[in-house]
C-alpha cells in the first residue's frame, strides 16, 4: 500500500514539475544556508580542535611575568631566563615525560665593541653582565687574564662591575675559583678586572671604552656560543596521562618561586591559547547559533509555502480527490497521499538543499582557506527537519483533502 | 433481463429521502423513495435535471447519504455505514462511469485501470498488468496502455473508465449519462458496451435524460421532483 501511495505520489508530483519545484525552492534554501554553515562552523571547529591537538591538553607552559610597574612610561625588559638547571629540576618531578625550552629574543647588543649581555647566577645571587670575548688589553686586579691556553676552557674574568652593581659578596678576591652560572652553564672564575678608571675616562668615544672596561671577559669560543644563546623565557612541560596537570603544574610553580625568592616577577602557567581557543568557540558557537536561528526561519517561511501550495493543490485537485475516493480511497489514504507528497516535496529539497548547501561552503571555504566539514549529524538533521517540515505543514491541506466529501468534490 | 422476484433484491430502499441545505432553505431532493433492484438488471433512470436522478444514483452507489429511511444492500443495513466502509462497499461492489470521464490526468492509461485494484491492496505488479490488459482488451483499446489519458478520444476516455470500472469485477455499474459528452455514433459504441457486460452478467443502473437510450434497459424508471413519476419494464 504504500509503494503504491509513494508511487501515485511521484506520478502526482511529476505532472506539476515546475510548480513543485518552486515550491521546493523555499526548503531548497532554508536546508542550503543551515547546511553552509554547519559546514563551515564545523569546519573552523575541527581546525581549531586540532590547534589545540598540537598543542596537547597535557602539555603546560609556564613563564616568568615581570611585577606590573607602577609608572606606565616606564618599560622594563624581563631580564629573566630559566637556567638548564631549572629545567633538569622540572624533568625530576613527578609526572613530567618531558620539557622543553622556549627561547626568547637574543640579547646581543648593537655596538661596534664586541658585548653580549649574559644571565649571571652566583648561588642564587642573580644579575646580567656584559661580556667581551678574548682581548689582552684589560688590567687585572686579582687572579690572572685569560691566555691562548684558555681557548676552549669554561673559564671567565669578571669585570669590577659584577660587585658594584650585581652580587653582594664581602671579598671579591674569594670569588677566584669559584664556579657561577652563565645563561645556565657553569664557568669558573679566574680573574677580577680593576674597576673602570672614570676619571681617567677618554673624551673621545668614552662610551665604548667603558663599555669594554665594564665587560667580563670570556675565551672566544665561549663567547661564540653565549652570542647564540638565546634566554629560556618559557619552559614547555608535557605530563604523562595519569599526572593532573593542574596540581604539578601548581607545584612546579611554587618550587619555582622557591628557587627564585628574590624575582619581583610571578611564575605564571601560559593560558592563552587555551583561553584564546575557548573564546574562539564561544564565539564560533555564538554565530552559529545565531545564523541557525535566522535560517530556522528561512524554513519556516519554506514551510509555509509548502503549506500555501499543498492547500492550492487541494482546491485543485478537488475532483479527482473525489474521483479516487469514488474508485474507494479511503480518507485516510487520501490523509497520507497529502501528507506524502508535501514530506516528499521538503524530502527532496533537503537532499538539494544538502549537497547545494555543501557546495556553496565549499566554494566559500576555498576563500577563506577553510576546509568544510559535513557530519552525520548535519545531514541526519537537515533531511529529517526537511522531512518534519513537509509532514507538519502538510497536515493541514492534507486533512482537508480527507475530510472532502466525494459528491461535492467531484461536482464542485 | 428479466428480474427474478423470488430472489433477495441487491438493493433494497425503504422510503429513502434526502434533504440538502442551501442556504438557510431545507430542500427535499428525494421524497420517500422505495426501490428494489436485482442481480441482472439494466435499470435506466430517466429525469430531467433537478428531479434528482443523480442524487439516488449517489445514495445507490455510496457516495452520498440518505437523510432517512432504510437502506439494504444485499440484505445487510448500510443505511449508516461510516466513511472507511463506504470506501471499501464502493471499491469491492461498484463500477463508476461519469460524462465526463473522470480519468485522473497525472496518470496514464494503464495507471488509472490499475488504481481501484490499487485501493483494494492489490500488489502484485503483475496481477495488476494483466487485469489492466484484460479489461482494456475487453472494451476494445488493449493497445492504449501506455498512453496519456489527455491524448485519447471521448470515447476512447470513456473506455478506459469502463475498463477501471470493471477492473474489480463490481456487482454494479453505476453509468451516470455515459453517453452525455459523445458523439452518438461513439455513444452507442458505449451503449453497446455496457449493454453486452450486462448480458454477461453486471446489474447496471444508469442516470440519463436522453429517452433514445431506454431501449438498452430492463427497467426504465422515470423521476420527477424527487418522485418516482412512472416504471417501464422492458421485456
Amino acid at each position: 500500500m504504500i509503494r503504491n501511495i509513494l508511487m501515485s505520489t511521484f506520478l502526482s508530483l511529476k505532472a506539476h514539475k515546475l510548480r513543485v519545484f518552486l515550491t521546493m525552492l523555499g526548503i531548497i534554501i532554508g536546508i542550503a544556508s543551515v547546511v553552509t554553515i554547519a559546514a563551515l562552523g564545523e569546519g573552523i571547529r575541527q581546525q581549531t580542535i586540532s590547534l589545540a591537538d598540537s598543542t596537547n591538553s597535557n602539555e603546560v607552559k609556564i613563564q616568568y611575568i615581570m611585577p606590573m610597574s607602577e609608572d606606565p612610561t616606564y618599560y622594563e625588559e624581563s631580564t629573566f631566563a630559566f637556567s638548564r638547571v631549572d629545567m633538569k629540576r622540572v624533568q625530576k618531578t613527578t609526572g613530567v615525560t618531558s620539557i622543553l625550552p622556549e627561547y626568547g629574543e637574543g640579547m646581543g647588543m648593537g655596538s661596534s665593541i664586541e658585548t653580549i649581555s649574559a644571565d649571571f647566577n652566583y648561588f642564587g645571587q642573580q644579575s646580567s653582565l656584559q661580556l667581551t670575548p678574548y682581548s689582552e688589553d684589560h688590567t687585572i686586579l686579582y687572579g690572572r687574564n685569560l691566555t691562548a691556553a684558555d681557548a676552549n676552557q669554561d673559564v671567565i674574568v669578571l669585570s669590577h662591575d659584577v660587585f658594584d652593581y650585581g652580587i653582594m659578596i664581602d671579598n671579591p678576591e674569594d670569588m677566584i675559583g669559584q664556579a657561577i652560572s652563565l645563561n645556565g652553564y657553569m664557568y669558573q672564575v679566574v680573574g677580577i678586572k680593576t674597576p673602570y678608571d672614570y676619571d681617567n675616562m677618554s673624551l673621545t668615544g668614552g662610551g665604548e671604552d667603558y663599555l669594554t672596561a665594564s665587560s667580563s671577559i670570556v675565551p672566544r669560543s665561549s663567547y661564540n656560543e653565549l652570542t647564540k644563546y638565546k634566554p629560556i623565557v618559557g619552559l614547555k612541560i608535557k605530563f604523562d596521562e595519569n599526572t593532573d596537570r593542574y596540581a604539578a603544574t601548581e607545584g612546579i610553580i611554587q618550587e619555582l618561586g622557591e628557587t627564585y625568592p628574590d624575582e619581583q616577577g610571578t611564575f605564571e602557567e601560559d593560558r592563552s591559547n587555551e583561553e584564546m581557543q575557548q573564546e574562539m568557540e564561544t564565539y564560533m558557537a555564538g554565530i552559529v547559533n545565531f545564523l541557525m536561528a535566522i535560517t530556522a526561519i528561512s524554513l519556516l517561511v519554506g514551510g509555509i509555502g509548502v503549506m500555501n501550495i499543498m492547500y492550492v493543490s487541494v482546491t485543485e485537485r478537488k475532483r479527482e480527490i473525489g474521483i479516487r475516493r469514488a474508485i474507494g480511497a479511503k480518507p485516510r489514504t487520501i490523509l497520507f497521499q497529502f501528507i506524502l507528497e508535501a514530506a516528499f516535496i521538503t524530502f527532496i529539497g533537503g537532499l538539494l538543499g544538502l549537497v547545494s548547501g555543501y557546495g556553496i561552503a565549499v566554494l566559500a571555504g576555498s576563500f577563506m582557506d577553510l576546509k568544510p566539514v559535513l557530519t552525520m549529524q548535519t545531514i541526519l538533521l537537515s533531511t529529517s527537519v526537511s522531512v518534519l517540515t513537509g509532514l507538519f505543514f502538510g497536515i493541514m491541506p492534507a486533512v482537508n483533502a480527507a475530510k472532502m466529501d466525494p459528491i461535492k468534490a467531484i461536482y464542485h | 433481463m428479466e428480474k427474478t422476484e423470488t430472489t433477495q433484491p441487491l438493493i433494497e430502499l425503504i422510503n429513502v429521502t434526502k434533504t440538502f441545505k442551501r442556504g438557510k432553505q431545507e430542500v427535499t431532493i428525494l421524497k420517500g423513495l422505495d426501490l428494489k433492484i436485482y442481480e441482472g438488471e439494466f435499470i435506466m433512470i430517466m429525469g430531467k435535471s433537478g428531479s434528482g436522478k443523480t442524487t439516488l444514483m449517489n445514495i445507490i452507489g455510496f457516495l452520498d447519504r440518505i437523510s432517512s429511511g432504510i437502506y439494504h444492500f444485499r440484505g445487510e443495513d448500510v443505511s449508516s455505514l461510516n466513511e472507511n466502509k463506504k470506501s471499501d462497499y464502493r471499491n469491492a461492489f461498484f463500477g463508476f462511469v461519469f460524462q465526463q470521464f473522470f480519468l485522473i490526468e497525472a496518470l496514464n492509461v494503464q495507471q488509472n485501470v490499475e488504481l481501484p485494484m490499487v485501493y483494494k491492496g492489490v500488489h502484485q505488479a503483475k496481477e495488476k498488468k494483466a487485469k489492466a490488459q484484460h479489461f482494456l482488451d475487453l472494451v476494445g483499446i488493449g493497445e492504449k496502455m501506455k498512453d496519456k489519458t489527455t491524448e485519447l478520444s471521448g470515447g476512447q476516455q470513456q473506455r478506459v473508465a469502463i475498463a477501471r470500472a470493471l477492473v474489480n469485477d463490481p456487482l454494479l455499474i453505476m453509468a451516470d449519462e455515459p453517453t452525455g459528452a459523445l458523439d452518438s455514433e461513439t455513444g452507442k459504441v458505449i451503449m453497446d458496451t455496457l449493454k453486452q457486460l450486462n448480458e454477461e452478467g453486471k446489474t447496471i443502473v444508469m442516470v440519463t435524460h436522453d429517452s433514445d437510450l431506454t431501449a438498452y434497459a430492463s427497467r426504465v424508471i422515470y423521476m420527477k421532483d424527487g418522485c418516482f413519476e412512472k416504471e417501464v419494464t422492458n421485456v
